[in-house]
């Protein structure tokens, strides 16, 4: 379907199935960086991912196409993954032993300096940034918009965006070079 | 390290700075090796977060969108056909009992000899006197 986003969101808001299927194809990759930058990969996140697509379409009515439809997207994957890591703050359970294994496989890693192993380091070390600093980091570094495009789908000011962007980088290097040294 | 100078490393990779604090952080990176280090650490590690991300969902992401969208859509035409059945079927029974209610109206209007809101709703007219049995004395 070669049709600009406009037309593409107009057939959908009439509620052309196909022309939606073509939403999820253009935005997939997008909404899953951000998804799986800031919960973690897992089914939760194929889940969120999917509730996000689910809440865009009930929503199309109300787009008037004031922002791009992906900044529109990105910012629903953010409240409701933020939503999942609240939820899962709430049912933090057996934390102590989950902790344990976490560390032995960070040992085993650390030994066999797979290149492979090193993306799983800096994606555990993603996960433990406290959410304000993990939502700039991925949509700076992962998904590669703009710091003021950072700034425009958080709603926040600039200054905060590189203010958390610098001070999340900071603590992901030590997380991540405490995580090396395991 | 300059706690300064390391913020305007940070900000660095990601705006372009204005004369005057490029230049300090140019003068800066040459006086020290410990913050080029730096730098290369930074630079490496964006790199790595960037590099580490993961692009798509689970296969068949956009197929099972669709799908939980039409379970979705069937269940609320169900609900609205289901709605719009039970509407029906009391439009009638009201109609019904609309037109007996009419027919019952008519007829104690036809029994009485003038209209009272108690003849026509059929209220009986009786009096304690007649309810109650006579005194014995």
């Amino acid at each position: 379907m070669d049709l600009s986003e406009q037309e593409i969101v107009t057939k959908a808001q009439k509620g052309d199935h196909d022309a939606f299927m073509e939403i999820i194809n253009r935005y997939e990759k997008r909404v899953a960086k951000t998804v799986i930058g800031i919960l973690g990969d897992g089914a939760e996140a194929d889940d969120i991912g999917q509730e996000a697509f689910l809440q865009l379409y009930k929503a199309l009515h109300r787009f008037r196409g004031d922002s791009e439809l992906g900044t529109y997207l990105t910012r629903i994957a953010i409240n409701l993954s933020l939503n999942e890591l609240r939820r899962r703050k709430r049912q933090q359970e057996a934390f102590s032993s989950t902790l344990q294994g976490h560390l032995q496989d960070l040992r085993r890693m650390r030994k066999q300096n797979n290149k492979d192993d090193i993306k799983k380091i800096v994606r555990r070390g993603i996960q433990e940034l406290d959410p304000r600093f993990k939502i700039v980091v991925v949509l700076r570094l992962i998904n590669g918009y703009t710091t003021q495009e950072a700034a425009h789908i958080l709603n926040l000011p600039l200054g905060t965006v590189f203010s958390r962007l610098a001070r999340g980088q900071a603590k992901l290097k030590k997380i991540i070079e405490r995580m090396y040294n395991v | 390290m300059d706690k300064r100078i390391l913020k305007l490393l940070y900000r660095s990779f990601d705006s372009n700075l204005r004369d005057k604090k490029r230049q300090q952080l140019t003068d800066a990176l040459k006086k020290s090796q410990e913050l080029q280090k730096e730098k290369e650490r930074i630079f490496s590690m964006r790199q790595a977060v960037s590099e580490s991300a993961r692009q798509s969902f689970l296969p068949l992401f956009a197929e099972r969108v669709m799908s939980q969208l039409n379970s979705v859509e069937t269940k609320e035409k169900t609900l609205v056909a289901s709605f719009e059945a039970f509407r029906a079927i009391f439009k009638r029974f009201a109609l019904i009992a609309f037109l007996i209610l009419i027919g019952l109206v008519s007829y104690n209007l036809l029994c009485s000899d003038f209209l009272s809101k108690d003849d026509i709703c059929y209220v009986p007219t009786v009096t304690l006197a007649e309810i109650l049995p006579p005194p014995l004395f």
